[in-house]
């Protein structure tokens, strides 16, 4: 991990009619580092998310990768500066098969234009087999802990299709990986299985925002906390100091959570 | 990756279907009435394939395909009697001319989907038909363009066999060519962003592109289909190009089955069965159809192909060495 | 155009009862419609059927058709399909052309006319118009059914509780509402409403077997033009379909009808699919 800033979001603004759901938010992802973002439900940690992701505009304030601002919808984000991005609920088609899954990831970018698409059917009519994206396929999964990749995904837990998600990141060589709220509704294998999953993301050199509201354990994984409530940062440093300091005490033990 | 059993399977597939197609096309040479019956299976079947990108493996149900079955078939028809260009220039602008209505429509309904988008084409299917029977100049009107010279290719004369078999063999090569495409890139997107579009979208993919291209070769496929038909048939009248067709064909590939282009020409092949062939059903053939879909779709969703795969995996599993 | 209107709008009650009850778009209620006008058309003029005897059954086997709509079809594919449309959306389609087959087989395939309910002599003409006695009875009709539908859900005990289902179903079952009853009862009533609309209007044009689609298509931009918000708002966006229809037919030639209906659905859709009435969601 060096200090380059490889992440940058300044002045970030949305609001919702009456609710500001993220206000003037200002900080930095360092290159190979693994940033926490937490809060309590409602601090606006998923808007913030869908900001850079690009799900949804914000009201004022930007977001850039290596110098380039982040603009146009999640799909440009993805192929123009390398974002990639899991969801709390997993967006996995269930009817289909882990390895077709992820080959979205690795296919994606031949797949975003027009020109793209037309010669993809082409090629797709002449020789669908996709012997070299396989193999990536194969070992990113293996990687991250699915060796088998046959399994039609309606059979998997929901740790695995977690981990179905981050592969399908991880194939497209991303540069920021956003993982929401891996943690949700999982148990104690689900989270072993993230953290393998991060030793993975971090081997490849990409950086990481993981958000979730469960402070111990994402602490636990994190070189970096900011802490979010209300829209706004409340604290930016290492994760140590973050659980001892009193902004943390306030948001998850005092005043500020009624 | 994919195992030595399941390629050996899509050569096996390509193979036997070819085989069917071969025997059907000499089964069927000479006698007109059974020609007739073949270049009606055909059609049907182009219809339904040209639905297999979008609608089956894409969950978008635009219904405005007999508009392109007509722009194919109008095209060939127009150009063969009323131009000097030789017959052979109606395809590809028809499949042009369909392509380019289909991402036009598309566009304008990109933001609707289930009953709004079914609604929208097929009021779009509806209006196609007012249009030919009112646009007398161009296309004929309520007459239609009665009929146009057999066409002569090379100094071969194109007949009514020769074209039925041509016909047959291109569903044959539409087929296997969708099958590919299914297992391909282009195929595992459409497929997953029924359901998962926002992945999709997340991964780098346009969904409202991908769309607006599955749409493009679903026309492209039915104007063909057509551009055949009026070839057979060497005229074309509007009510050919009824909606009504639409509704008939949208249920061949659930009848038949889903996993697989093939489903989509076998429930072809079920509904002319029911509606023409079997005499004993010359009244009741589209009641016993239509109450066949909903059996089908209420109790045995996978199709017909479907459950036979399913039985074919068993017993291959059980041959499989562990 | 003031018949047609009423006509366009009963349907798209049908609709919005389905809608309410069921959360669900039942596109077969024009095949409902037509099946009723075209059942007692044919019980009166090819079996010598009296017109009111012939319209209850019609009225009867509408409601059982859309009862088995329910039951047979779209509650067994919507539990099996969970959160996906698309399933449902297709089962209604073959239902929608089932019915049609269904009548064809029956009644046969060519189009019979239908029978005014009341007569009388001269049509009295106001202005451009001629308004016969079936204008007048479909004019009531329509009032009578509208403001039934209106009082039974704002007074009888499964109205409010339909009410309470249409405005957020998840809520209305945890807090344990007879779901199930609910959604068989809209089926129920939008057969009635499609069963007195079919021989009410079968007398203007005549009905056939295939006329269901339009039926269902017409009824359908009625309610999406009219809104969800209220249960009169079917009648005005009738009104407003039948309006345009009529008026393109008239300026432009009877094409232009279609050109227009598709180019209203386009537009409304795409636009402002809440329709003219947006339904306030009660915070």
């Amino acid at each position: 991990m060096n200090d380059e800033a490889i992440l940058v979001c300044e002045g970030l603004d949305k609001r919702y009619g009456a609710v500001q759901a993220v206000k003037g938010v200002t900080f930095s992802l360092h290159r190979g580092e693994i940033l926490g973002l937490v809060g309590p439900n409602g601090a606006g940690k998923t808007t913030l998310v869908d900001l850079i992701s690009g799900a949804q505009r914000q009201d004022a304030g930007f977001a850039a990768i290596r110098g380039k601002r982040l603009s146009g919808p999640p799909s440009r984000r993805a192929r123009v500066n390398g974002l990639a991005r899991t969801f709390q609920h997993p967006q996995v088609a269930l009817e289909l098969t882990v390895r077709e899954n992820v080959l979205i990831g690795v296919t994606a970018p031949s797949l975003g234009s027009v020109g793209g698409l037309v010669l993809s059917v082409i090629k797709g009519c002449l020789s669908p087999d996709t012997a070299a994206e396989d193999l990536r396929v194969t070992s990113v999964a293996a990687a991250v802990g699915l060796p088998e990749i046959t399994r039609r995904c309606s059979e998997l837990t929901l740790g695995e299709l977690r981990l179905v998600e981050v592969a399908r990141a991880l194939v497209a060589d991303p540069s920021v990986i956003l993982l929401d709220e891996p943690f949700a509704g999982g148990d104690v294998h689900g989270v072993a299985s993230v953290s393998r999953a991060l030793q993975e993301i971090v081997k490849t050199g990409a950086s990481v925002i993981l958000v979730d509201h469960n402070v111990d354990l994402v602490a636990a994984l994190v070189n970096r906390i900011v802490l979010l409530n209300f829209g706004q940062i409340l604290f930016d440093g290492d994760a140590k100091e973050c659980l001892a300091s009193p902004a943390m005490q306030d948001v998850y033990f005092g005043a500020a959570h009624l | 990756m994919i195992s030595k059993l399941r390629q050996r399977g899509a050569w096996l597939e390509t193979f036997s279907t070819l085989a069917l197609v071969l025997i059907a096309i000499a089964y069927v040479q000479g006698d007109v009435y059974l020609e007739d019956v073949a270049i009606l299976v055909a059609t049907y079947s182009m219809i339904a394939l040209g639905l297999y990108v979008p609608f089956i493996m894409g969950g978008a149900l635009s219904m405005s395909y007999n508009a392109y079955l007509g722009i194919g078939a109008y095209a060939v028809a127009i150009i063969a009697s009323k131009t000097g260009l030789g017959f052979g220039w109606g395809l590809p602008i028809g499949m042009a001319l369909s392509a380019a209505v289909a991402v036009i429509l598309g566009f304008a309904t990109r933001r609707l989907s289930g009953f709004f988008l079914a609604s929208v084409t097929v009021l779009f299917g509806i209006a196609f038909t007012s249009w030919l029977i009112a646009s007398a100049d161009l296309t004929g009107g309520g007459a239609g363009i009665p009929t146009f010279p057999t066409p002569v290719v090379f100094g071969v004369k194109l007949t009514h066999t020769i074209v039925v078999s041509i016909a047959l063999l291109l569903v044959w090569i539409v087929a296997v060519l969708l099958a590919r495409l299914r297992r391909s890139p282009f195929g595992v997107a459409v497929r997953a962003s029924r359901r998962a579009s926002t992945a999709v979208e997340a991964s780098g993919i346009r969904i409202s592109t991908i769309v607006l291209v599955s749409l493009a070769l679903g026309a492209i496929i039915a104007s063909l289909g057509g551009s055949m038909f009026a070839l057979v048939n060497e005229s074309v009248i509007p009510e050919s190009f009824a909606i009504d067709i639409v509704f008939l064909t949208v249920f061949t590939p659930l009848l038949g089955g889903q996993s697989t282009p093939w489903g989509a020409v076998l429930g072809a092949f079920l509904v002319v069965l029911f509606t023409f062939e079997l005499t004993m059903f010359k009244e009741t053939g589209t009641l016993l159809f239509a109450l066949a879909v909903l059996v089908v779709l209420v109790a045995a969703p996978r199709g017909l192909l479907g459950y036979a795969s399913s039985g074919l995996k068993l017993l291959t599993s059980r041959l499989e060495p562990r | 155009m003031i018949q047609i209107g009423c006509f366009f709008s009963l349907v798209g009650l049908g609709y919005y009862v389905v809608l309410n009850g069921a959360g669900f778009f039942n596109f077969a209620i024009g095949p409902y419609t037509m099946f009723s006008g075209l059942a007692s058309s044919w019980l009166v003029f090819i079996q010598g059927w009296d017109l009111p005897q012939a319209i209850l059954v019609g009225i009867a086997a509408t409601i059982v058709l859309s009862v088995l709509t329910e039951l047979l079809v779209v509650r067994p594919i919507e539990r099996r399909s969970g959160g996906e449309e698309l399933p449902a959306l297709i089962a209604v389609v073959a239902v929608l052309y089932a019915i049609a087959q269904l009548a064809g087989t029956l009644f046969g395939r060519r189009p019979l006319p239908g029978r005014p309910w009341f007569y009388f002599e001269n049509p009295i003409q106001v202005g451009l118009a001629y308004i016969d006695a079936q204008v007048i009875v479909s004019v009531v009709v329509t009032l009578l059914v509208f403001t039934a539908l209106s009082l039974w859900l704002t007074f009888s005990p499964y109205g409010k509780i339909m009410r309470a289902v249409g405005d957020n179903q998840e809520a209305a079952r945890t807090l344990g509402f007879p779901i199930t009853r609910v959604r068989v009862i809209a089926f129920a009533l939008a057969g009635l409403i499609a069963g007195i609309a079919g021989p009410l209007f079968a007398s203007k044009a005549g009905v056939g077997f295939e006329s269901g689609l339009s039926y269902s298509l017409f009824g359908f931009i009625a309610l999406v033009l009219g809104g969800t918000g209220s249960p009169w708002a079917p009648l005005a966006g009738g009104m407003l379909l039948a309006t345009i229809q009529i008026m393109s037919s008239y300026f432009f030639g009877s094409v232009w009808l279609n050109y227009a209906t598709l180019a209203i659905a386009v537009v409304f859709f795409a636009i402002r699919p809440e329709g003219i009435f947006a339904r306030r969601v009660r915070a």
